[in-house]
Formats: C-alpha cells, sequence, structure tokens
C-alpha cells in the first residue's frame, strides 16, 4: 500500500503511530511537500492478515527466530527456554508487525 | 494524480516482497539437505495415515536411512505420542529448533511439542471475528516455519504426514513444490476408496502433479494368536485407484495401536511379526521408487 498526496503528487511518508487498540493501529503519514497529513486506522483482520505472512511492516531489522510466527499467535504454549542471544528476536520483532514502526517513531527526535 | 503504483519506489521500507523472498529462500536452503521428500495424505481421515507414517519411518531407518518426520497435522497432532517424545523440551540455537529424536534415530517435529499440555488445543490468538481471512495464511506459515526452522540436518527421507483431505497437500506444493513422492493412505472399503480416489484426481489432474502409489491399511485381520491373516472389510483386493498402483497392503494388529499408545513404532516393537514386515517391504519399494540421490 502507498499512498500519494493529491494536490502535489508525492508520496506520503511515515510521520509516527500510536498504541495498537484492539487489533488496530492508527499509522500517520504526511506529505513530504505540503505537510498535509491523514492517519490511517488499520483493520484487525487486514493487521492480523499481515501478522500471518511472517513478515513486519516496517521492515526486518533482525532475521526471525526460529517458530518466531507460529510462536506468537500460539495460546497456552508449553514452558520453553529462551532463544539463544544469537537468534533472539529483535526489539521490532515483537507481537505487533507494527512494532517496527513504532519503534522508529519512538526513537525519532 | 498522475504517479503510478510502479513509480513510487519501495512500499514505505516495509521491502514485503523483499521478506518473503527471504523466507522463500530460507526454506530453500533448509530442503537443500533432505534428499526426499515425501508427502503422506489421504482424502479420508481415519484410515491410518500417521501409524502408517510411523512406521514406514521405522521401517526406513531400519533399512540405514537417515529419517525425518514432520507431523503437519497443525490441529491433531499424534506423532510425539506414536514416538514416545511427548513433553520432550524443545532446544533452541543458532541452527533452529533442535527436533526430538527418538532411539532409532527418527527426528520428529510435531505441534504437539509446543503445546503445554494434553488437554491443551491449539488456539491462535488473534480477532476471532471473521477469523477465516487470516487463519489460511497463518496455518501456511507454520507449516513453512516446521519445515524451515527445525534443524533437520541432512536426511535420506522427510516424511510429511498431513492431514485428512487435500487442502493442506496443496499448501505444502505451493511451499516445495512438487515433493519427491507422494503416498496416499486408504483402507480396503468402497467409501475410503471412492474418497480417496477423489484426492488422487485432486493430485494428479488438477495440481498435475505425481502419485508414488496407495498403501491400503487395514487390508485384513492379523491374528497373532494363531499367526494368520483373516478379512476385515469386505472389499474385494484391488492392484489399482484408477492406474495408481498399491504399493503395499498392512495387516491390521491390535497390537499396533498399543504399539502407538507405548510409543513404539510397532516396527520396532515387534520386529518379527507379519505386518512389521509389511512395513518393512513397503520401505524397500518406496526405496526402489524414490532413491536418495548419491551424494
Amino acid at each position: 500500500m502507498k499512498f500519494v498526496c493529491i494536490e502535489c503528487d508525492e508520496p506520503m511518508t511515515f510521520a509516527g503511530a500510536g498504541e495498537l487498540n484492539e487489533g488496530s493501529l492508527p499509522v500517520s503519514f504526511r506529505c513530504p511537500a505540503c505537510e498535509w497529513g491523514f492517519t490511517m486506522l488499520t483493520n484487525p483482520q487486514e493487521t492480523q492478515m499481515v501478522r500471518s505472512l511472517g513478515v513486519k511492516i516496517g521492515g526486518a531489522t533482525v532475521p526471525p527466530a526460529p517458530m518466531e510466527m507460529m510462536r506468537t499467535f500460539l495460546s497456552g504454549t508449553a514452558p520453553h527456554p529462551p532463544v539463544s542471544s544469537e537468534t533472539t528476536t529483535g526489539e521490532g520483532a515483537g507481537k505487533c508487525p507494527f512494532a517496527a514502526v513504532v519503534k522508529e517513531a519512538a526513537e525519532k527526535p | 494524480m498522475t504517479k503510478t503504483y510502479k513509480e513510487i519506489q519501495g512500499d514505505g521500507g516495509s521491502d514485503v516482497a523483499g521478506q518473503i523472498a527471504g523466507l522463500q529462500g530460507r526454506l530453500r536452503d533448509r530442503m537443500a539437505a533432505v534428499k526426499c521428500k515425501i508427502a503422506v495424505m489421504s482424502g479420508k481421515g481415519g484410515v491410518g495415515k500417521s501409524t502408517v507414517t510411523a512406521n514406514l519411518a521405522a521401517a526406513l531407518a531400519a533399512r540405514g536411512a537417515a529419517v525425518g518426520v514432520l507431523d503437519a497435522d497443525v490441529y491433531g497432532p499424534s506423532l510425539a505420542q506414536m514416538f514416545g517424545l511427548r513433553g520432550r523440551q524443545l532446544t533452541y540455537d543458532s541452527q533452529g529448533v533442535q527436533p526430538p529424536v527418538t532411539a532409532s534415530g527418527i527426528k520428529v517435529m510435531s505441534m504437539d511439542f509446543f503445546l503445554a499440555d494434553g488437554k491443551t488445543p491449539v488456539v491462535w490468538d488473534g480477532p476471532q471475528q471473521e477469523a477465516f481471512a487470516w487463519k489460511g495464511m497463518l496455518e501456511m506459515h507454520t507449516l513453512r516455519e516446521f519445515l524451515t526452522d527445525t534443524d533437520w540436518g541432512e536426511l535420506d527421507y522427510l516424511l510429511i504426514d498431513l492431514p485428512p483431505g487435500t487442502s493442506q497437500f496443496a499448501t505444502l506444493t505451493d511451499l516445495l513444490g512438487k515433493p519427491d513422492g507422494t503416498v496416499v493412505i486408504s483402507i480396503p472399503t468402497a467409501v475410503s476408496r471412492l474418497v480417496v480416489q477423489r484426492s488422487i484426481s485432486m493430485i494428479t489432474e488438477v495440481l498435475k502433479l505425481p502419485v508414488l502409489g496407495v498403501v491400503e491399511n487395514m487390508s485384513a485381520y492379523y491374528c497373532g494368536g494363531c499367526d494368520s491373516e483373516r478379512p476385515l472389510f469386505n472389499g474385494p483386493e484391488i492392484t489399482d485407484y484408477g492406474g495408481t498402483p498399491v504399493l503395499g497392503r498392512i495387516p491390521f494388529d491390535p497390537r499396533m495401536a498399543e504399539a502407538s499408545d507405548a510409543g513404539t513404532p510397532f516396527v520396532e516393537s515387534h520386529a518379527l511379526e507379519p505386518p512389521a514386515a509389511a512395513f518393512l517391504t513397503l520401505a524397500t519399494e518406496l526405496k526402489t521408487r524414490v532413491s536418495p540421490a548419491p551424494a
């Protein structure tokens, strides 16, 4: 999905994301030329579908940990030792596929 | 607005296409060390797919092959029990998840290892309303992770035990491409043969993939007490399913169920009994038809 400013015909750029709420995440974009902006409220089902793809919105910063996607979604899992440091899930690879976006937003000055 | 989708470089930084290509690449790399990937499936439930898989794996291992078994029945995993591996704690390292290994060296991966106990069902976290929109995707990627993230090492045979029906077989071929062999399990009843014939047609005519053959399970009743076989079902003996050959016939022996419950494949616990010999013959037949390429 890509967004283009109607007035400027410029691709909108990511401006920030809010808290995940009942499966929906507010993600804001702005036009770099005129600064007009909007917030997209993700559909919980679509958000889940993206999560189910095993990809991360905002980009994967580290390789996924073994069975990461399945273990993330499975309720009532058996206790397992933590994944070794070589494969530890990155900060941007938590339960939410938008985590990397959120992390990036939080780190912005 | 004049700009089109393709004119805008990137996808906002996610590189979803690149991430998916990376996942596919990791699967390819892992499977490169597996010489023969064999799908075990049936259109019909209750015909003993998992029992046949477990014993075929044991028979192949007894013939000297390096064997792995993937329990692809995500919602009804049974192979951890049949191999006596339930409750094994998985270990993770840089190579992936280390699969539990049986005494005879068979590597096993199953959803069972991820569940808290014997009562815990497989339940996915996520919006339950209209869950059909994402569950299929999740099931496919769970299968992908089982294949990719298990440290199978070098295997001669990876047997993939699929749940009843053909949908998960289609998912598997989406992920892997053409398996090195597909074995279809049936029992000698008219109902089973009807359903199984349909699933074979699905594979050969719709998916355009070959089927090695059919294994007719419970082809007779083997009485250990009098060392003889008696009819179990009334279906006449047939040699093929619309041109797909019957690779083997496995007589039913109540001790086979006991062996599964006890966690040791019948082939190992009753190696000299005729039903075990039928599995060993089947393994030889399979090795003849799908032989690991020389290194």
